[in-house]
């Protein structure tokens, strides 16, 4: 049998919650009395008893801080948590990125920005080229750019309405930029829509890249089959993909499943 | 030469490894890349008449030992199911169409619905231990003989195709559920579905792990229990059987063939081997059996019900 201790986290560990900040009117960011040893783009879930479990990327690693939107339910009890409650969590879980090159462009739509900044991090410890394309609807909910400049990295910050930043979507700023600069590898993180432009615009451009996606996750353990895309495991073979795999999902961009299972299409709305 | 092809209730499988049903049994492409994977045959998540939520999270949680789930029959329902059938068929793969519920007549119906587009074979599911008091499925059922019996024969006269009973194995005698239920008309049986419920508290917490607090336990740990059970049905019933319970090794699937088992579901080792578990159980028993000078299955199927012997004397009441 396997060893043990290769075996996926599948027992929570509750710890203390040390800080908890609201980064603005939507977007929290959860400091746990933990450490973790992972690569960029692996996720954990966080637990809180007789409530629910859910995944979150993480944003950092020593301690385990988690960025996150209150976006549902559970995310609205999350925020509720102060300084001292604890909190469960397991982890890692499922493949992070995979850095390759030197000249590194990464694209954060929304909280997306969550899935990519501990690679940021660890590509600016590494003395890369990095450019980061930041997408938000506006102003009130654009965050990270002053944690992102003083790494020393490109910032390029993007708003629908143009509050802060180029306006327009991240997916026009990075037709910018490839028109100007030469990258090894690009990698991103945001909503299905913007995914699903950028793999169309970077494999035209032929820069082979990283996708983070997102599906509805019910064990995280390659068990309940609820986050598969067309038979790959959004919770074990993900969450990041290669340009590779993503050409082989039908479901990208299209379809994905619900508690029950159900197939539901996957919003139109950036 | 070693074949492992085995034939449980009429069909040909090109082994007898089975996927048991609730693991990556939802989308149509998983089950076809386990499959791909080295499986003989695969069945569906359970399904009812309607779509099912389920528990919120944590709905699993697993250690080295075992592994526990209230997951609840979350579902999509029969009405779902069609084109996950027909995708399955279309690539000419096995399936065994696992289905439930709280109305024996919508059984029958979501039976002969999946009769209908093209499942191989059904199993009732009478043996889900993570219920709500009073829904009247599952263990509800599966720990009544007389019930039992009523769910397959009335699922029978609605249906054609082999039909199978999981049952449970948090019963006093499971051999007169068994027998009830060939009686009633099932052409194979399941053995077994997850033991308990049993409970996983966190000492940090003071609390529950799983959402529905008892959740059902598979994984290793339970294969002793496991064989224990195949072992006595295959005495009792002439029906076939899929061993099920905690395999998770090749050693584990040779044990239950001897203990009487046609088939081997596999479940849990999912998450303890990976989807590979297939292919390394299939080719740990072909290399097993090569090494031992066996050919086939049936040369060693129930090998460990021997002649009779003499009862010893252990002590005196």
């Amino acid at each position: 049998m396997t060893c043990c201790k290769d075996l996926k986290p599948a027992l929570p560990k509750a710890v203390r919650i040390l800080k908890h900040e609201q980064l603005n009117a939507r977007i929290n960011r959860l400091t746990l009395d933990a450490r973790i040893d992972c690569q960029p783009g692996q996720f954990v879930m966080l637990w809180i008893p007789r409530v629910d479990e859910k995944p979150f990327s993480v944003d950092g690693a020593n301690p385990l801080t988690i960025t996150y939107a209150k976006f549902g339910a559970f995310t609205q009890a999350l925020s509720k948590l102060q300084v001292g409650d604890k909190v469960g969590w397991r982890g890692p879980l499922g493949k992070g990125f995979n850095l390759v090159g030197q000249r590194q462009l990464v694209v954060a739509g929304g909280v997306g920005l969550a899935s990519v900044m501990d690679l940021v991090r660890v590509m600016c410890s590494q003395k890369l080229v990095v450019d980061v394309v930041v997408g938000a609807k506006n102003q009130a909910e654009i965050y990270g750019l002053d944690e992102l400049r003083s790494l020393g990295v490109g910032v390029y910050p993007c708003t629908d309405d143009g509050s802060v930043g180029f306006k327009g979507f991240t997916t026009d700023q990075t037709t910018l930029l490839l028109t100007h600069n030469k990258y090894d590898q690009a990698y991103a993180c945001g909503p299905e829509v913007m995914l699903v432009k950028l793999h169309k615009l970077l494999s035209e451009a032929k820069l082979p890249h990283q996708l983070s996606l997102e599906r509805y996750m019910k064990c995280g353990l390659g068990i309940c089959d609820l986050c598969s895309i067309d038979g790959f495991l959004t919770c074990q073979d993900g969450p990041v993909f290669n340009e590779k795999q993503i050409d082989q999902m039908e479901e990208f961009g299209k379809v994905y499943r619900i508690v029950t299972g159900e197939e539901v299409a996957v919003s139109g709305k950036h | 030469m070693v074949n492992l092809e085995t034939t449980f209730c009429g069909l040909k499988l090109r082994n007898p490894t089975i996927l048991a049903s609730g693991v990556l049994g939802v989308n149509p492409a998983t089950m076809a890349r386990v499959y791909a994977k080295g499986a003989g045959m695969i069945t569906l998540k359970s399904i009812s008449h309607e779509t099912r939520k389920g528990f919120p999270n944590p709905t699993m949680l697993g250690t080295k030992h075992y592994f526990m789930n209230a997951v609840g029959l979350s579902g999509v329902g029969v009405d779902n199911s069609e084109k996950v059938v027909k995708q399955l068929k279309a690539a000419g793969i096995p399936i065994i169409a696992s289905i439930f519920s709280c109305s024996f007549a919508k059984a029958a119906e979501v039976g002969a619905k999946f009769e209908a587009f093209g499942a191989d074979m059904l199993e009732i599911n009478v043996s889900c231990p993570n219920i709500v008091p009073g829904e009247g499925i599952g263990t509800a059922i599966g720990v009544e003989a007389e019930l039992t019996a009523q769910i397959t024969a009335d699922v029978r006269k609605q249906t054609t195709i082999p039909l199978l009973v999981k049952l449970t194995p948090n019963v006093t005698d499971i051999v007169s559920i068994a027998k009830a239920a060939v009686a009633a008309g099932a052409d194979g049986l399941v053995a077994g579905n997850t033991f308990g419920p049993g409970l996983k508290i966190d000492i940090e917490t003071g609390q529950p792990v799983l959402f529905n607090k008892f959740g059902g336990v598979s994984g290793p740990g339970i294969f002793p229990l496991a064989l224990a059970i195949v072992y006595k049905l295959y005495e009792a019933v002439k029906v076939p059987i899929i061993g099920m319970g905690g395999i998770t090794t090749y050693q584990d699937a040779l044990e239950m063939v001897m203990a009487g088992a046609t088939g081997i579901g596999i479940g849990t080792a999912v998450y303890y081997e990976g989807m590979d578990v297939f292919q390394k159980v299939v080719a740990g028993m072909t290399e097993w059996m090569e090494a031992h000078g066996y050919h086939s299955l049936d040369e060693i199927r129930g090998m460990a019900h021997g002649a009779k012997q003499e009862e010893p004397v252990v002590g005196k009441c």
